[in-house]
């Protein structure tokens, strides 16, 4: 773990951002999420598995809480820039690339104007199960072994090396 | 020589760390907000799904290929040699620069029992490689390149082949026995019983027109009170081929004694050309059989030790299990060595003795090869066995001598018998 001071602050700033976003003092068990994701940050300075620990305990607290969709927005985009600035010296490249930052900025647009028309639909229940579990297959259909999405600078398909 | 090889690099793309843990946050997100009901979660959860769907956005990892030069290297046990590997990348046709914004590293590496090491003076692009083994043989160099994609949520690792380093084993200076055979007309450092130009004394016969007047030995002339003239023992040259059985050994002990096959041949070629000789070799057997015609000079050395490697391409392929004609001159020398488990090699030693040579094959099997923990009875049988073989052998014309594991080859050879066959001119003494 050798990242530089400055790669450390810039991290550990979106990580209290994220936990700032997403702390719900109001809830019954929120100032105990608050503080143990906190202590998760500061523990992601020294253990880069500490950062996701801290990503999924202020889930919890918001899962426990009921935030605002804008702070869960916010705290979401905060929790993305924090895990990639965590693993940026790991991969060598910077993870921080336009398209990254484009992608996450649109997503968050997207999904903070999904979650803002509230509409009160009985079948939807029903229905985000399905659409959450496509979503979730069509973002990891390229990541699993068998189809590998090599951004390859032409079509040629990869693999075949023995 | 100095060949570049270049091979494309097929990369095998895998998802990273970072990738596999914002994948997790998402899933888990998404999975709360449905336990829990509470749709912000989603907001939560989209930023990651976009940094996800990003992959396919991110700028494309230009093809790259890694050369070598040279893609070929000799060299002596112990020895460094050194080449350059390169990456190039190359995207749409126009040269790029790898190292700018795609994270990679180039690792060089060789089979067990080779040592490789990347200079200092290298770049992240271009590295110096040096290389050495402690033990002959032909060793691959693979360049191992681990790259990141940019966005850092791919990682891929490619291997390729791009040298081969061939270690030549180091030769015992000792110099070897030869067979006593008919000699040709050729000066030489062999002494023969042949009279002819040389420097050991032969003879003294009555002088007849025709001799050289210095060849005349005055003082005997003037005891007898007419010409006498000295006549000399000459010195001739030999042409000395070996045969390297190159076919493949049964695991454990014959499987050890092929590699003091290839040794003792070697040993057996320096000992010709340091004498003059010529030598050539013949190797039969294998997936490659191969030959070398017989040449003189030390420059012959290397190129026999290339063809008994299959190194380079200064030998030709033998087609079938026998011996060709144009690898063996007439008059020539056959050595052969073998652990004489295979019978295509021993037909070939016979062909050769039918046609005229003398051969000698060298038995570099030492003991029974079936195992260590046999009957003793068991062992005494192959002992029976091989014994009867070295007979028959010599019943058809050649010669077996046995190389045991703990005598060096130049002790062993003088085992070779004192005479073979009909005549006795010209013959080394």
């Amino acid at each position: 773990m050798s990242r530089s001071p400055a790669a450390l602050l810039v991290s550990s700033a979106f990580g209290a951002l994220m936990v700032a976003a997403a702390a719900q003092p109001g809830a019954p068990w929120g100032l105990v999420a608050l503080a143990l994701t906190a202590a998760a940050v500061l523990a992601g300075l020294f253990f880069r598995p500490a950062a996701t620990v801290a990503v999924l305990l202020s889930i919890a607290s918001m899962a426990l809480g009921d935030p605002a969709p804008l702070f869960a927005a916010v705290s979401g985009l905060s929790a993305a820039a924090y895990l990639l600035t965590t693993h940026a010296d790991q991969s060598g490249a910077g993870t921080l690339t336009a398209p990254t930052v484009a992608g996450m900025v649109g997503f968050t647009l997207a999904g903070a104007a999904a979650t803002a028309f509230s509409l009160r639909l009985t079948w939807i229940p029903l229905l985000a199960p399905v659409i959450m579990a496509v979503i979730v297959i069509i973002v990891a259909a390229p990541l699993v072994a068998g189809g590998v999405s090599a951004p390859a600078a032409d079509s040629d398909p990869p693999g075949g090396y023995e | 020589m100095d060949g570049t090889r270049r091979a494309d690099v097929e990369f095998r793309w895998r998802t990273t760390e970072l990738t596999r843990t914002v994948f997790l946050c998402a899933a888990v997100a998404l999975a709360a907000s449905l336990m829990s009901g509470r749709w912000q979660l989603i907001a939560f959860a989209a930023p990651l799904l976009g940094v996800l769907a990003s992959i396919g956005w991110q700028r494309p990892v230009p093809r790259m290929s890694v050369s070598a030069t040279p893609d070929l290297m000799r060299c002596f046990e112990g020895e460094q040699t050194q080449t350059m590997v390169e990456l190039s990348a190359a995207a749409e046709g126009a040269a790029v620069d790898v190292t700018m914004d795609v994270a990679m590293d180039v690792a060089v590496t060789g089979p067990p029992g080779m040592q490789t090491e990347i200079l200092p003076d290298s770049t992240a692009a271009r590295r110096s490689v040096t290389a050495s083994a402690l033990r002959w043989g032909r060793y691959p160099l693979q360049a191992r390149v681990d790259v990141v994609a940019p966005g850092g949520l791919l990682a891929a690792t490619a291997a390729v082949d791009i040298a081969d380093v061939f270690v030549f084993p180091v030769v015992p200076p000792a110099s070897t026995a030869i067979p006593r055979t008919r000699m040709l007309d050729r000066l030489g450092i062999h002494l023969t019983r042949s009279v002819g130009p040389g420097v050991e004394f032969a003879d003294i016969r009555p002088y007849v027109p025709g001799d050289q007047l210095r060849t005349v030995n005055w003082s005997v002339s003037a005891r007898r009170g007419n010409l006498h003239v000295t006549q000399r023992l000459t010195d001739r040259s030999v042409d000395v081929v070996v045969l390297v059985d190159l076919s493949g050994q049964p695991p454990g002990a014959a499987t050890a004694a092929t590699q003091r096959a290839t040794e003792g041949a070697l040993q057996v070629v320096q000992s010709a050309l340091r004498g003059g000789d010529r030598a050539g070799v013949v190797g039969l057997g294998g997936q490659r059989p191969r030959w070398l015609g017989p040449d003189i000079g030390q420059r012959q050395f290397y190129r026999v030790l290339d063809a008994v490697l299959g190194a380079g391409g200064g030998h030709r392929t033998v087609t079938g299990t026998l011996a060709p004609r144009a690898a063996v001159p007439p008059g020539a020398v056959i050595i052969g060595f073998s652990t004489l488990l295979d019978a295509a090699f021993g037909l070939a030693l016979m062909d050769l003795s039918r046609r005229g040579h003398a051969v000698v094959v060298i038995d570099v099997l030492d003991g029974c090869p079936l195992g260590d923990d046999l009957d003793p009875i068991l062992e005494r049988m192959w002992a029976l066995q091989r014994s009867a073989m070295y007979r028959d052998m010599r019943m058809v014309g050649v010669e077996v001598v046995s190389w045991p594991d703990d005598v060096t080859l130049d002790v062993a050879m003088r085992l070779l018998p004192a005479a073979r066959g009909a005549g006795a001119r010209g013959r080394v003494r």
